[in-house]
């Protein structure tokens, strides 16, 4: 594969200079030069393994090529002496691949310049985050968390003070936090989601004295026990209100039902008309209106 | 394709009062400069309408015109976003805006201009679009991912309805975060701190007061507690209703009800608040106010000191002390426990407010930060987290639901879900029956807020089983996962046990059309 490389630079002497000697040194490269911003837009960006630039250009500074670098594959920075000031923290920021404080030595550069070519053939790019057996180690605990209740979810004994409680959960929270995980591959970042949720549902059960009391006496009963019974079955009454899609005109139903029950037919059917406005031809509300309507009539007759 | 970028993220505090726009450059977070804005950096949240509907305003420019077209000038429109028309406390706030609010699909509310009606999330996109527009210009390119704050004690409805502006302001909503946690964020953020710090937000709109924990880097909320009907402007709304007492007995007279009174008693009522931040007293004077019986129009001419204004407030400042005493006892922390308590929103800025902190949590409030700029500058450093790498260095943020949630049962009672306080994300899982054979649908009430019964609950919309296999009475077993994610947002799914399938499921949230 013949490695592309691309260096954006102001001074001319210094980014031909790079360029002879990058060219004799990484065999069968192709370098190319540009020392204006407006120049890039016309380039294949995507095809560079990496881009040089340096933190001081002609019409301006880097930042202003970032959104342009950033079609590249990667790229590298270098501080120049009279350009802003470039450190680690902000070539992380900025996703630089890495970074070099002109003068440098040039074969210190050659070295990361390689590497990162190196690395970008290879199409690796693993945050450092994402080693191999922390991968593995998410994927076994999202797989194993089923079948686990909360106690064996902090590997806590039943017993386990709730300042022990607290410290498992903030450490787990914080190896395992969503937000850590945006870059990473979507099954991945999901698993670290599913085990978060699960962390916070147990810490919320476990932290709870009273929701602990019932959790730990549901586990005593049932020692297969994993997760808190929220199952609850919640059964409705028979209710014909149900029949009124409109929750509007459900509400004015039942406010007709109350001033019915007050013996207020009057009301009753002036909330039944809203009702009936909203919601027409239901039969509920219907029987309602003609149960009012002979009430007000044998009151008044 | 590898991309080790960084992405660009505007962090938006959209206040009340005033808007801020902050950014990540540098590895620090910087705010974007508003040209023709206050300080160049504060936009008031405010929109007018001109030309029969023609033209916009944002900003300065349309608070200025607060005074030549205020029903078309709309103001503290976060106030009523997200909420129900039929709540009584929206109908309290309408009656004081000299704007038209009627009501709308669903129970929601709607802003009526020139003839037509625009919803509260529309307003709010005109001034998060400014927003996104001055990043532009200043930025040389356009960014359109964005971390927007909101109150900590906002609901359902309130939380939707800010990223449905985002939405509606052409950006791409990355989170929407508490804006006393992004305070703390913006506070503790690179200080690699281990303290427990109390934010205290009081803002134009509303109150939140959260207590956190911040060790290396982690950020877990230990509670919230707010009030989203407290704030400044019930400060100026004081002062107005003192002023009205005041002219009225001493020229026994009766002040006219219109917009017109309301708008300059409104700016007058600022002007003292602004006014005695920084002095001992102030003259109020008000040419040609007061009505006569014989037609002729009086001055009103008032000296107002620091103790008559503490006085007028009092009974307001007060609430944001019983709201602190609810959170500590949440959070199970004492006063002496509190190594920090940070002052956020404009309302912190009264001296009245600084002292009475100060007494409560025995300790001197911070103020490194602006006040008003911290939110915004705690968006940004949460937006740049959540499209970089993770480092050592990025802080994790731990937050939780402000109020409980739950469905309705039988009668007046709720079977809590959630409680408040519970850390986010989390998911609940219920079984639902059907109480009639071959029942079509079920319907099942979401509440949110503090109380165990439906009359002490807000009731938050309603959830729909629809298409449901026939079956006899009791014999469907839906089994209902409740998820509520990072943003606050409750996120619903339904499986039928018996067969395995996806049980169709639908949530309307009352308040949003």
């Amino acid at each position: 594969m013949k490695p592309k490389i691309l260096i954006l630079m102001k001074d001319e002497k210094y980014l031909q200079s790079l360029k002879l000697f990058l060219v004799n040194k990484i065999s069968e490269s192709e370098v190319d030069t540009v020392s204006e911003i407006k120049s890039l837009s016309k380039l294949p960006l995507s095809e560079y393994s990496t881009v040089i630039v340096s933190s001081l250009l002609k019409e301006g500074v880097w930042l202003k090529a970032l959104p342009v670098i950033s079609k590249a594959k990667s790229f590298i920075l270098l501080g120049v002496p009279e350009g802003p000031e470039v450190s680690q923290g902000i070539a992380d920021k900025y996703g630089a691949a890495a970074f070099f404080k002109l003068p440098v030595n040039s074969e210190t550069l050659l070295t990361a310049v390689k590497n990162v070519i190196e690395k970008i053939e290879r199409n690796v790019k693993v945050p450092d985050i994402m080693t191999k057996d922390f991968i593995e180690t998410i994927k076994n605990f999202f797989s194993s968390m089923d079948n686990l209740n909360y106690y064996q979810f902090f590997n806590l004994s039943s017993k386990a003070a709730s300042e022990e409680i607290k410290k498992k959960y903030v450490s787990l929270a914080r190896k395992y936090h969503p937000d850590k995980f945006r870059n990473v591959p979507s099954d991945i970042r999901n698993m670290t989601y599913e085990i978060t949720k699960r962390a916070n549902e147990a810490y919320s059960v476990l932290s709870h004295p009273n929701r602990r009391a019932i959790y730990d006496r549901m586990l005593s009963e049932n020692p297969e026990l994993k997760r808190f019974d929220f199952r609850m079955k919640v059964a409705y009454e028979e209710n014909l209100e149900d029949t009124i899609e409109n929750p509007q005109a459900r509400r004015f139903a039942r406010l007709a039902c109350k001033a019915m029950d007050q013996k207020d037919y009057k009301s009753a059917l002036t909330q039944l008309k809203m009702a009936a406005s909203m919601e027409k031809n239901n039969s509920y509300i219907a029987k309602l209106t003609e149960k009012a309507n002979k009430a007000l009539e044998g009151k008044q007759g | 394709m590898v991309n080790k970028f960084a992405n660009f993220v505007l962090g938006i505090d959209l206040g009340t009062s005033t808007t801020t726009v902050s950014i990540v450059r540098d590895g620090m977070p910087q705010i974007i400069p508003i040209k023709g804005e206050e300080d160049d950096k504060i936009m008031p949240s405010v929109v007018s309408f001109l030309n029969e509907g023609k033209n916009v305003i944002v900003g300065k420019k349309a608070k200025e015109r607060r005074h030549l077209n205020p029903i078309n000038t709309i103001y503290s429109i976060k106030r009523i976003i997200g909420r129900k028309y039929s709540h009584s406390d929206t109908r309290k706030f309408a009656s004081k805006f000299p704007y038209k609010v009627v009501g709308g699909k669903n129970d929601s509310i709607e802003i009526e201009i020139f003839g037509k009606r625009i919803t509260p999330q529309v307003i709010s996109s005109l001034v998060l679009k400014k927003a996104k527009k001055a990043a532009q210009d200043y930025l040389g390119f356009e960014v359109t991912d964005a971390v927007i704050t909101v109150p900590a004690n906002y609901n359902e409805a309130q939380r939707r309805a800010t990223q449905d502006a985002g939405k509606l302001a052409g950006l791409n909503v990355l989170r929407i975060i508490n804006e006393p946690t992004a305070a703390a964020l913006a506070y503790g953020f690179g200080n690699n701190l281990n303290e427990k710090i109390v934010v205290f937000d009081f803002g134009g709109g509303t109150f939140d007061v959260t207590i956190l924990e911040v060790k290396d880097n982690f950020f877990e909320v230990l509670s919230t507690a707010g009030d989203s009907f407290l704030g400044g402007d019930d400060i100026d709304a004081a002062l107005v209703q003192f002023m009205v007492v005041d002219i009225e007995t001493t020229f026994d007279t009766e002040l006219p009800v219109n917009n017109e009174m309301q708008t300059i008693l409104l700016s007058e009522a600022e002007r003292i608040k602004i006014s005695l931040s920084t002095e001992e007293k102030i003259k109020v004077l008000i040419k040609g106010i007061v009505p006569m019986a014989d037609g002729s129009r009086k001055d009103y001419e008032r000296v107002i000191d620091r103790r008559l204004y503490h006085e007028i407030i009092d009974p307001i400042i007060s609430q944001t002390f019983d709201i602190c005493d609810k959170a500590m006892e949440n959070a199970h922390l004492k006063p002496e426990d509190i190594d920090a308590v940070i002052l956020v929103g404009g309302s912190t800025k009264i001296p009245y407010v600084q002292q009475k902190v100060a007494r409560f949590f025995q300790q001197s409030p911070f103020y490194g930060i602006e006040s008003v700029l911290v939110i915004s500058m705690g968006a940004s450093i949460l937006g740049q987290t959540l499209v970089s790498d993770y480092s050592e260095a990025s802080p994790v943020l731990l937050d939780v639901i402000p109020l409980s949630l739950g469905v309705g049962s039988v009668g007046d009672y709720i079977e809590i879900l959630v409680d408040k306080n519970s850390p986010l994300p989390i998911e609940r899982t219920n079984i639902f029956t059907n109480a009639r054979d071959n029942q079509d649908a079920v319907r099942i009430e979401i509440y949110q807020g503090d109380g165990k019964k439906k009359s002490e609950s807000h009731l938050m919309g309603e959830l729909t089983l629809s298409n449901l296999r026939k079956a006899l009475r009791g014999e469907l077993k839906i089994e209902v996962k409740f998820e509520i994610d990072t943003n606050g947002v409750l996120n619903v799914s339904a499986v039928d046990q018996e067969t395995g399938k996806i049980q169709k499921i639908s949530l309307n949230i009352l308040g949003l059309e």
